[in-house]
């Protein structure tokens, strides 16, 4: 178990440390700037699919999909992420009470 | 609100979203590895040493099953894959010291990549190693908790599994509102999700996550030819 751990952790470390490497070596060229600056949103909204690709039901799916609309409309409405992140976890508990 | 950037209470205070993803998901990782006849300390250990969500429940799994260790780096290499675009976008010129050096790369899961990179934008050293590392620790209590109390949490409670999805949904959100390509990210991202649609499951993230790298190649290689836009969407 404790190998496993090991190589687990060294396989992990080496994927999130050696891009970076060559991120920061070559920071100074526009493009390469330009291009991480482009990455976030995009693979955020992938990982927002992912956690709906991952739902486990539709009734889940569907908690889901509201619960995240009400938290960013709420979010764009107030700017504030606290508010927002409650507001969709409200909206994702009483979905289950209804939608059950 | 006034909680002062780079405090412990404003750590705590920007952290909410990973704690309230990281504690249940911890624990239920927690209450697994123990299901699978692991001593309790095993859990809280492989919390902190690998740090990586998802594939602590796979390695305790394959380790059950008594996989071999190929198989365990194969499948580490795979599913962790997606990290590598995460390296692109972080801020390493805030390490300095060698802990820090280490520490950040090793503590990137994607939670705490989202909310440096689309979040808080950390401006300090200090700032960007407590925000993960207090992610870490949330990981491992919820991991501890877990394995040594498994069991008692109730089964109705699931608000928890929201939290993934809102946090990653509000950093977007924040992500593409400070950009200034809007349209172009929501298009190669839409697309990027079709893409990952059409692979089988355990590849949909990985295969979405390449499909707009690549995306993203090709937008910032075109525009340099015909003209040099100067700083478009640039910050630090």
């Amino acid at each position: 178990m404790i190998a496993a751990i090991l190589v687990c952790a060294a396989v992990t470390f080496a994927l999130r440390f050696l891009p970076m490497q060559v991120a920061h070596r070559f920071r100074n060229r526009e493009d390469l700037t330009e291009f991480s600056t482009l990455l976030p949103a995009g693979l955020m909204l992938i990982l927002v699919a992912y956690t709906l690709v991952e739902a486990d039901s539709g009734t889940q799916l569907s908690r889901l999909v509201l619960a995240a609309v009400v938290s960013v409309l709420v979010n764009l409405a107030s700017k504030n992420f606290l508010i927002s992140f409650l507001a969709g976890f409200a909206a994702y508990s009483l979905a289950g009470l209804v939608l059950s | 609100m006034n909680t002062e950037k780079g405090s412990l209470p404003w750590a705590l205070r920007v952290t909410v979203p990973v704690a309230m993803g990281y504690l249940p998901l911890g624990m239920a990782f927690g209450a697994y590895s123990v299901s699978l006849g692991f001593a309790p300390y095993l859990a809280p250990l492989t919390a902190l040493v690998v740090f990586a969500g998802s594939i602590e429940f796979l390695l305790v799994g394959f380790v059950a099953a008594g996989a071999g260790l190929a198989q365990i780096a194969v499948t580490t290499l795979l599913v962790n894959s997606r990290h590598v675009f995460y390296g692109f976008s972080y801020p390493t010129h805030l390490l300095h010291s060698p802990f820090a050096k280490f520490y950040g790369p090793y503590a990137l899961t994607d939670e705490a990549y989202a909310l440096i990179s689309s979040g808080v934008h950390p401006t300090t050293q200090h700032q960007l190693l407590l925000v993960q590392g207090v992610s870490h620790f949330y990981w491992v209590f919820g991991a501890a908790v877990g394995a040594f109390a498994g069991g008692l949490v109730p089964e109705s409670v699931d608000g928890f599994d929201f939290a993934l999805t809102g946090l990653f949904s509000l950093l977007f959100v924040g992500a593409i509102t400070a950009s200034t390509q809007r349209s172009k990210i929501l298009a190669a991202a839409l697309l990027s999700i079709g893409v990952g649609l059409l692979l089988p499951r355990s590849l949909f993230l990985l295969g979405a996550m390449l499909c707009y790298a690549a995306l993203c190649v090709l937008m910032v290689r075109r525009p340099r030819r015909t003209t040099t836009p100067r700083g478009a969407g640039k910050k630090a």
